[in-house]
Formats: C-alpha cells, structure tokens, sequence
C-alpha cells in the first residue's frame, strides 16, 4: 500500500533559463506515494519546461531532482525510466510501422505484465485486436497506448504530459476515470495540464504554475476560489510576482 | 530445359549479387537512415581482410567469419568516435562518410598497393546440358536466404530486434520507455559494418580485390535498398533484388550484360516513379487497409 507520508518525488529549487526568459524560478515540488496531482498554468506558465526537467529532457541550471530518496537529477531520460518514471508526451509518439503488441512490447524489458498496465489496457478497450497496425488507431486510442506502455514499464511514478490533448469531452473524461482508477490502485500520478475540466474531474492536489515559479498549490476548491488564481488565468495578475 | 535452367541460374546470380551488396546498407541506410557512403570501402575491407587470411593458411570460411568481425569492430569505433556526430543530419553523415570512403580507399592503396592477391573461387561447377553452373554462386544464393533470414528474424522476433526499430522509428520516445538508444545504435552501425565485410569476404573470390573495388557495389547496394523502400526495409530489398533481376536476367542473356545493366537501371527508375516510398510500401499499404476493412 502507498505510505502518504513518503515523499516519492521531490524537486528542489529547480531553476532553468532559456536566455533572458526564466522558465523555471526555485520550483520546490513534493510529490507523495500515491498521489494524483495536476499541474497547471496559462500559456507560458513553465509547464513544458517543468515536464523536460522532471523527464531529463532539460538539464536544470540549479536544482535536484529525487525519486524515491536517490538523486537522479544528472540522469538521462532512459536512466530515469529505468528507475521507475513513466513518461508520456503531449504529441502522440507511438511507433507507426508496428503493431500494438510490438508498441507494448519495446517497453517491456521482460518480465511479467503488471497489474496497473493490465487494468489500463482492458479499461481503455485496447486488449482486443493487439496485432493491429498502430495506423489502425484513433488519436486518442494511440494517446492511450502511449500511457499503457509507460505503465508496462512499471513505473513508480507515471509523469503525462498533456494526455488529452485532442480528446472530446467523453474520451478526455474516460481518460480521466482510467487515470483516477490507476490511482486507487496505488500508483503516483503527475498530469501537467492545461484542460480545467480534465484537471476538475481528475485531481486531488493541484499545482499551479505562473512565470516559471510555483504559484499556488491545494486542492481544486482551494484553488478556485482563489482570486489572484483566476486572474492569473484571465490574464490579469500584474508583474508584482516578476 | 537447359536454357531454362540457366535463365533461373542467372536470375539467382544477379539477386544475390544485389542482395549481398546491399546487406549492410540495409541496416545502417534502411534502419538507421545514415547515407553510408563508405558502403563499399567497407566491403573492400572484407575482401582485403579475407584474402590476407586466406593466404597466411586460414581456411576460407573461417577468413570470411574473421572479416565480419573485424570490420564489425571497425564500424564500432568509426561509430563511436565520428558516425554518431551526425545522427538526424543526413548531408552530415552523407559528407562525413564520402570522407572517410576516400581515406579508406586512397589509405589502402598506399598501404597495399594497387591489388591483393585474389581468392580462387571455392567449389568446382555443375553441368546441365551446354550449361556450367559455378556452385560457389549457389552456396552464395543459399546464404542470402539464410543471411536475411537471421537478419529478418533478429528485428522481428528478438528483444534486441523490437528495441532498435523503436529507436529508428522515435528515438525520443525509444528513450521515454527505458530504451538505451546510444547502445543500439552503437550495435546497429557496428551489426551493419560486420554484414558489409561478410559480404565483401564472400564476394572476393568472385572480383578482383583492388582499393577502389567497393565503387562497384555502391550503386546497386542503394538501388536495392532505396527500390525496397523502408516499411520493411529486408522485405523490400529482397522485392526489389527479385523484380531488377526479373528485368535484367533475360534482357543480359538476350542482349549481353551491359544491356543487362542498362535494364537494372531503367527498372529502377520506373519502380521509383510508381512506387516512391518502395517495393515494400505495397505490403505496408495492403495490411493496413486489411485493419481498417
């Protein structure tokens, strides 16, 4: 069972700068085993660049990353995966010129199939038809299939970059319930979002980005009713924050 | 009958000749998407690494095993110290191993000379009727077939296999499911070097062994491959190797082998006007219309 006093994740004063434009600004972030969390923000808020330096993709400036109490922040992507991060992107990235089966498998690595991939896959309705080409998919089937074979990989902690991007509304609040099913589970969950009704539906914790800097972190009733949250979202917050 | 069996002979010559010259392009130009240029320098090594081993007493098939691994090795640390450099920049690696095909030619005629001592065709010959069949050339058809066999079945049923067409396909997302996408490509360059040499050392006995001998693999290497086209890039070159032959076979037999090549050529072209994403592309198209129907 999760233990919600274990920190499973933990960002510590993450700085990036692309130029003169900082991207992320002294992002501490616990994540607890178990947890479901979004992370949100307007347009240019640092979500990409929050995702790449969780992911590796980034290097931070300044900062460290630990999963699980052991510091992978010079990791490569691969390395962290390995160590128990799952990854998915915002652009679908599944292998077009292979089957289903052969997109689960590349990231299999041997060894039994776990129970979260399992339930993923009969949830989302992918279990049928597995020697299909990936071409024979809808979008969100393929968006989907990404999330499944990160979850094939077992990872401790599954980090979605904009899942539903593309989605309707009834695929995005399937997506939703998979995810939040997943959760129950056991299994730490980190969304970076920028669809409110998704992030509604799904968190128990929200994490909100502004300028690269964390600007406000609780509940969704507790971030909605903040005002200077939704203002930020409306584009209102003046450069105080700067 | 005879004629028969000769047009079939010939046929068989000519699609190994292609396919073998294609071998290793196969991997590095169909699965890794690198315009080797240094395709047939590498096989002249083969062939040099053989003929040395043959006449310091090695026994032939043990001097072809020798040359795929030393030009394996070779394409490992050639890999390591430059190839990678250029990976997602095709006219960089295009230029960079027009390069190094220079130094590696223009490097053996200084150091060896202008020819090696040549390899006496192993086996003797079968007769039918008027006709003589060199059975080297048969072993050399017999070792195609098993050849693309192991290569077809080592990307599609192996680990190794699943995790290298991942990494040619999306690298980024190879690496996001745990992929070690350096090592495979180190292993892909250094498994399509070693089946350039093997093919090179298996060749030898039928050319004559010179530094600039790899220019006369080149061209029908990249037809075959780039004919084949890339959905199923050893399915391709083996559909593609099977309709320049069909073409050039009678067209050779009829109107005598420079004809012959003329045909290859033509053929090549049309193939590439009908098809430009390859032979293989038939099949990709066909399965994928059988998903949806």
């Amino acid at each position: 069972m999760p233990d919600p006093a274990k920190t499973i994740l933990h960002a510590i004063g993450l700085q990036k700068r692309f130029g003169g434009v900082v991207a992320a600004r002294d992002v501490d972030f616990a994540l607890t085993e178990g947890e479901l969390r979004c992370v949100i923000g307007p347009n240019g808020a640092g979500k990409s660049t929050f995702f790449a330096l969780l992911a590796g993709i980034q290097p931070p400036d300044a900062g460290r990353i630990e999963l699980e109490g052991e510091d992978i922040t010079r990791l490569k992507p691969f390395q962290r995966v390995r160590k128990g991060l799952g990854l998915t992107f915002q652009t679908n990235r599944t292998f077009h010129a292979m089957t289903l089966r052969q997109n689960l498998d590349t990231a299999g690595r041997g060894g039994e199939e776990p129970a979260p991939f399992r339930a993923a896959l009969t949830a989302f309705g992918l279990d049928r038809g597995l020697d299909r080409p990936v071409t024979a998919l809808a979008h969100h089937e393929r968006q989907w299939l990404e999330i499944c074979m990160a979850l094939r990989g077992r990872p401790s902690v599954l980090l979605l970059d904009e899942p539903t991007a593309g989605m309707s509304p009834v695929e995005t609040r399937r997506t939703s319930d998979v995810l939040r099913e997943l959760n129950s589970g056991g299994l730490s969950i980190i969304v970076v979002e920028h669809d409110i009704a998704f992030v509604r539906a799904t968190a128990q914790m929200v994490t909100v980005l502004h300028q690269g800097a964390i600007f406000a972190e609780g509940t969704m009733a507790e971030i909605t009713a903040r005002e200077d949250v939704r203002a930020i979202y409306l584009g209102k917050v003046r450069e105080e924050t700067a | 009958m005879a004629e028969i069996v000769s047009l079939l002979y010939q046929f068989g010559t000519n699609a190994a000749f292609l396919l073998l010259a294609a071998l290793g392009l196969i991997v590095i130009l169909g699965m890794m998407n690198i315009i080797n240029l240094a395709h047939g320098e590498f096989m002249m090594l083969g062939a040099y690494a053989a003929s040395a081993a043959v006449h310091r007493g090695l026994p032939f098939p043990l001097a072809v095993l020798l040359s795929a691994v030393a030009v394996g090795v070779f394409g490992i640390v050639l890999e390591r110290l430059v190839v990678r450099h250029f990976y997602g920049r095709e006219l960089g690696a295009l230029v960079v191993t027009w390069g190094i095909s220079l130094i590696l030619s223009q490097g053996t005629l200084i150091a060896f000379g202008p020819f090696m001592a040549p390899i006496a065709i192993p086996g003797g010959a079968l007769t039918v009727g008027v006709y003589s069949f060199s059975t080297y050339w048969l072993f050399l058809m017999a070792i195609c077939v098993v050849l693309l066999a192991g290569l077809g079945w080592l990307y599609k049923a192996t680990e190794f296999g699943l995790q290298a067409r991942a990494t040619m396909q999306n690298a980024a997302m190879a690496r996001a499911l745990g992929i070690r996408v350096e090592r495979v490509y180190m292993i892909t360059f250094g498994l399509g070097s070693a089946l350039a040499g093997l093919s090179g050392a298996l060749l030898a006995p039928t050319t004559s062994i010179a530094p600039f001998m790899g220019q006369q693999f080149v061209a029908p290497a990249f037809i075959t491959v780039v004919v084949g086209g890339g959905a199923s890039v050893i399915g391709g070159a083996i559909g593609s190797s099977s309709l320049l032959s069909l073409v050039e076979t009678p067209v050779s037999f009829l109107m005598g082998s420079f004809w012959g090549s003329i045909a290859l050529l033509v053929t090549a072209l049309v193939l590439i006007r009908i098809l430009p994403n390859g032979v293989s592309s038939l099949r990709l198209r066909r399965r994928t219309r059988g998903a949806r129907g």
